[in-house]
């Protein structure tokens, strides 16, 4: 078991959601084996790769243009809490 | 016992760009809430960010210009945080190879110390937006706008010691990305955003001290405020045997307070990883001459050569090469009228004075310089004498727009009366309504000279060419 008990209840708290026991159990056990899975491509031997994962790709740039933004409304088409003009989050500060 | 003030600080520049870092929205400041937003910059799924040219461009010239070596090889990092001010859950950044180290700014501070700071390193990332917290109902309203406006954010070493060096080193840095155009600095509306590295440690010792970090600094005054209100609250908290605790601090400017936020806030863990979305970022030789090749004057260069060339003071060629403004404004005046000792003469005598009478900022000056030109050729014929020049200066210098020089010299009766007989006869009035004085003069006392002539100089309401009053005054006494 590469994610423990303790993993879990900090990566929790860093990504800000709580979990239930129940819901630290079903989330440790599904994020093992999704590492474990990851782990599979230590069997390809990648001695004679180069480090680079991008290859002879470098230098992709674009030029400095503006184009047209969406409009709010599409921005906030998909918010579950909104107004008019934002998005609305539970207040941050106190 | 005796403290020192250790301070580094991370400054956050915007650069000018006209579109976004990775995206094609606009930069520009204000606009109404989530309006400059698109898949990329909202962190929408599946989208694909490109870094911005112009970007890569404005952040070498900036090394450059803090004379740091730039790196090669670059890359982008992801840090992971969980706040609403970026929808993307991270933060394009660099991290591990950031794009210049090892720079240096030399700085000099208001009470004319001279000294180096360290420039560690300075990476590329981009902006996050703004959250506005409601007062009343537990919310927080977010805005998009600023996601993914390209910054670089440059790291000092601990070189600091004073608040004064640290105002000198923004003021500096200020100066130097004006001139270049990659930033308009501006800290009110946080184009230009500093926290503050701070630790106490006792004369002489050679370890830091715990440190704090200040977030939320956004104009120079409140540094300033905020540095001093932390050492001394780091002092007296040693001082009463108490532990310095590394926390981050939020200024309140308004009550002039710092206060730490809480300890859950301070947990940093940004599991930073390489940015997988983007390919390496090789910077060549060719393209750190080409910008080496098109860096224009600093202001320092530029100082140096007012004081060598125009003869203004140290002082004040500082003052005029430090903003970008008041220097073009200076040079291309000299330009048209081939005249610096006149224009020297009317820019640190009125545009300074009336700088500071009126609390003009430079970059608010109107005035251009065809026009300060046109009044320079003016001033500096016989067709007005220096007082009445001051009385045009301030009214073409406070509203310039369409100002008519000629027109107001002849409405205001201020062309210069320079004609013998006029003046001649306005100087044996004044002699004979002094008796008195006269006498004084007679008995030797030839310091009365400059009372006549002032009376003259009233008497033909300020007009009169001063040296030909001086000259008229001086025959007709000794005719006595």
């Amino acid at each position: 078991m590469i994610i423990s008990d303790e993993l879990i209840k900090y990566l929790a708290e860093l990504s800000k959601i709580e979990l239930t026991d129940d819901e630290q159990t079903v989330m440790k056990e599904e994020l093992n084996k999704l590492v474990e899975y990851m782990h599979l491509i230590d069997e390809v031997d990648t001695s004679s790769v180069d480090e680079e994962a991008f290859g002879e790709l470098k230098n992709v740039f674009r030029e400095d243009t503006v184009k047209p933004s969406l409009d709010r409304s599409d921005v906030l088409s998909a918010a579950v809490t909104k107004n008019e003009e934002a998005f609305i989050v539970p207040k941050t500060v106190e | 016992m005796n403290y020192e003030t250790v301070i580094g600080l991370e400054v956050h520049v915007e650069l000018a760009t006209e579109s976004k870092i990775f995206c094609s929205c606009t930069t520009k400041f204000g606009g109404a809430p989530n309006t400059h937003c698109c898949p990329i910059c909202t962190g929408m799924p599946g989208t694909l960010p490109t870094l911005n040219r112009k970007v890569l461009d404005y952040a070498v010239t900036a090394g450059l210009a803090l004379n740091c070596e730039i790196q090669k090889n670059n890359r982008f990092d992801r840090k992971n945080y969980f706040y609403p001010d970026l929808p993307k859950a991270y933060q394009i950044s660099q991290l591990y190879m950031p794009f210049a180290r090892n720079g240096k700014v030399e700085i000099t501070t208001r009470s004319g110390v001279t000294k180096n700071i360290g420039i560690h390193e300075i990476h590329m990332e981009e902006d996050a937006g703004k959250l506005i917290h409601s007062e009343t109902d537990g919310i927080t309203l977010t805005d998009y706008n600023r996601c993914g406006v390209p910054l670089i954010e440059i790291v000092s070493e601990p070189d600091f010691r004073s608040a004064d060096e640290v105002i000198a080193y923004l003021e500096k840095i200020k100066s130097i990305f004006e001139y270049l155009g990659i930033s308009d600095c501006k800290m009110q509306e946080g184009s230009m955003r500093c926290d503050v590295n701070l630790s106490v440690r006792e004369v002489g010792s050679e370890t830091l001290g715990t440190r704090t970090e200040m977030k939320n600094l956004n104009s120079f005054r409140g540094i300033e405020r905020a540095i001093k209100f932390e050492a001394e609250r780091q002092i007296r908290a040693i001082e009463a045997g108490e532990k310095i605790v590394q926390e981050t601090r939020r200024w309140d400017d308004l009550k002039g307070v710092g206060y730490a936020m809480r300890t859950k806030e301070n947990a940093q863990d940004y599991r930073y990883f390489p940015e997988p979305d983007i390919p390496p970022i090789i910077i060549s030789d060719d393209t750190v001459n080409r910008i080496i090749t098109a860096m224009p004057e600093f202001a320092d260069t530029k100082a140096k050569r007012y004081n060598e060339q125009f003869g203004l003071s140290k002082g004040d060629a500082e003052l005029v090469a430090g903003s970008k403004h008041l220097a073009e404004l200076f040079e291309k005046t000299v330009e048209l009228t081939g005249n610096p000792k006149e224009v020297r003469y009317w820019l640190v005598g009125q545009i300074f004075y009336l700088m500071n009478e009126k609390g003009i900022a430079p970059e608010d000056i109107k005035l251009s310089p065809e026009m300060f030109a046109e009044f320079v050729n003016i001033a500096s014929s016989d067709r007005i004498n220096k007082q009445a020049g001051k009385i045009v200066f301030e009214a073409m210098f406070m509203s310039p727009e369409r100002f008519d020089i000629e027109g107001f010299i002849k409405e205001n009766g201020l062309e210069q009366v320079d004609d013998t007989e006029t003046i001649r006869s306005a100087v044996r009035e004044v002699i004979n309504n002094n008796p008195k004085t006269v006498q004084q003069y007679l008995s030797g006392q030839t310091k009365v000279v400059g009372f006549f002539v002032g009376q003259v100089m009233k008497a033909t309401g300020g007009k009169a060419k001063p040296d030909t009053v001086n000259k008229l005054v001086n025959e007709e006494l000794n005719k006595l």
